[in-house]
């Protein structure tokens, strides 16, 4: 997994791409705590460009909605595609994260 | 400087008397204690298998024998493998150090010496070689740990003598493989007989793998084992996700769920009635016609949120029909060119398995032979698949 943040107006953005599996988790971790620390309104997580996640990439998305929950912040998922967004379906995320199209 | 590491033995030979007091002062002085001589290769050779040193300082040019045939006896011996032998001599031109490495040493002290360099060398060394052992220890110990966990988790697998039961009992053939990756995983499945006419068949895998994953498999399974299916007569499989993801909500931290399947087969109805937390899509198949129809594995993950609803589906499950359970390994693995094999590939993979299957033959083994032919080894998790067919 690789991703960018864009810090603006108190919107905190991580754009992530490759793949989010069991391997990243520190790295998410790591990523979590400067969303967190940003202290911004809404923080949003855009998955345009991972091409696939495992079981152990969806924990660590309800380790941030968890983490961003514990400071009354807000958390929104940005654009799956592809496998990403069959396994959001399945696991019906879309009734537990905030998640836009585009 | 450690205390263990000054107490070490080591062996100094060299057929020079002044030779092996000058290095034995230098390592004195360092606070080194526990040293022994030889005077030429063949004692050199007698004294080390009693003595066992840690270290070994050698002079190469030495009469009898010399100290690279010295080099070459200890590395073929067993407990001498991973010895330091450091090479101490006047000999250290390149082609004479190729020579000297060649022969197994671990280093090479030129005479004449540099005391701090001596001493600097000799508890690199030393402290190196202790690390070694420390992390192979180390090593040792966890693979065994691992090898338990792994016959643990084999443990939680039906037997085979009661699936010959159901088989008889209930009139279908069940096949099943599983094969557990290097690591720990979080796969499992069971089949239990809740009536004459109805069984009660679940597939689950946790989240992530690894230790947490597995220990997490024994949790699930002592939950399921606790319910007491077969008493409880009313409950539907969509009662028993909602009962489990609410034991497991309280258990498991927020990043850690399971997904599961399970589902009634009713060999007098003909039917399957199942429920999902997203789970694969199980896949029916009936082998006559080749018809391939794929289960709805939509459920909320068991333990995510706390009062999941979970929803029945009833399908027909009549004679040559086959049901497929499977983990996602088998759809999440990637061919030579790096392509996941995919949902959609995966139903073509089971059309054409059971469009070229020979009479006898099991349907489960040759599908996994066409997905053995497919993917690179080895596999990153757990892979389990289950069929059951009405006979």
């Amino acid at each position: 997994m690789e991703y960018q943040i864009d810090i603006t107006k108190d919107i905190f953005k991580a754009k992530l791409s490759e793949k989010i599996t069991f391997s990243d988790l520190d790295g998410f971790r790591e990523m979590v705590k400067r969303m967190v620390e940003s202290n911004s309104d809404s923080n949003i997580v855009d998955l345009a460009d991972v091409e696939f996640i495992d079981s152990a990439g969806l924990g660590m998305l309800l380790l941030a909605r968890d983490e961003i929950s514990k400071v009354s912040s807000n958390l929104t998922l940005k654009a799956p595609q592809g496998q990403v967004l069959r396994m959001f379906n399945v696991a019906r995320f879309d009734q537990m994260f905030d998640i836009v199209e585009y | 400087m450690p205390t263990d590491i000054l107490g070490r033995k080591i062996l100094i030979v060299d057929d020079d008397e002044l030779h092996c007091q000058l290095i034995a002062i230098i390592l004195t002085q360092d606070g080194y204690k526990n040293l022994h001589f030889a005077r030429d290769g063949r004692e050199a050779l007698t004294m080390a298998t009693g003595l066992k040193p840690d270290m070994i300082i050698l002079d190469i040019l030495m009469p009898n024998i010399d100290g690279l045939e010295v080099c070459r006896q200890l590395r073929a011996m067993r407990q001498f493998k991973n010895t330091p032998i450091i090479a101490h001599t006047i000999k250290h031109s390149p082609d004479d150090r190729a020579e000297i490495f060649d022969a197994g040493a671990t280093d090479i002290f030129p005479k004449p010496v540099s005391e701090r360099e001596v001493q600097k060398r000799v508890t690199m060394h030393l402290k190196y070689n202790r690390m070694m052992k420390g992390l192979k220890k180390y090593h040792q110990r966890l693979t065994h740990d691992l090898e338990i966990a792994h016959s643990m988790q084999d443990a939680l697998l039906p037997e085979l003598s009661q699936l010959e039961q159901i088989m008889e009992s209930h009139g279908v053939d069940i096949d099943y493989q599983y094969e557990s990756s290097q690591e720990l995983g979080g796969d499992f499945w069971g089949i239990d007989t809740l009536d004459p006419d109805r069984l009660y068949i679940y597939i689950a895998d946790f989240s992530g793998h690894g230790v947490a994953a597995s220990l997490n498999t024994f949790r699930l399974h002592s939950l399921i084992s606790n319910y007491n299916i077969p008493n409880a007569q009313n409950a539907t499989p969509a009662d028993y996700l909602e009962k489990l993801n609410r034991d497991l909500f309280n258990l498991l931290p927020v990043e850690q769920y399971a997904t599961m399947l399970c589902g009634f087969i009713d060999v007098r109805q003909d039917t399957f009635t199942y429920a999902a937390a997203a789970s694969t899509a199980p896949v029916k198949l009936n082998i006559v016609t080749g018809e391939v129809t794929t289960l709805n594995p939509v459920g909320f993950p068991l333990g995510m949120i706390a009062e999941a609803t979970y929803e029945n589906h009833t399908v027909s499950f009549k004679k040559d029909e086959l049901l497929l359970f499977y983990s996602d390994v088998l759809t999440e693995s990637r061919d030579q060119q790096g392509r996941m094999i995919g949902d959609d590939n995966f139903v073509k993979m089971c059309h054409q398995t059971n469009a070229h299957l020979c009479e006898d033959q099991s349907f489960l083994s040759r599908l996994l032979k066409s997905f053995d032919m497919l993917v690179v080894r080895p596999l990153l998790d757990d892979l389990t698949a289950v069929t059951v067919k009405r006979l």
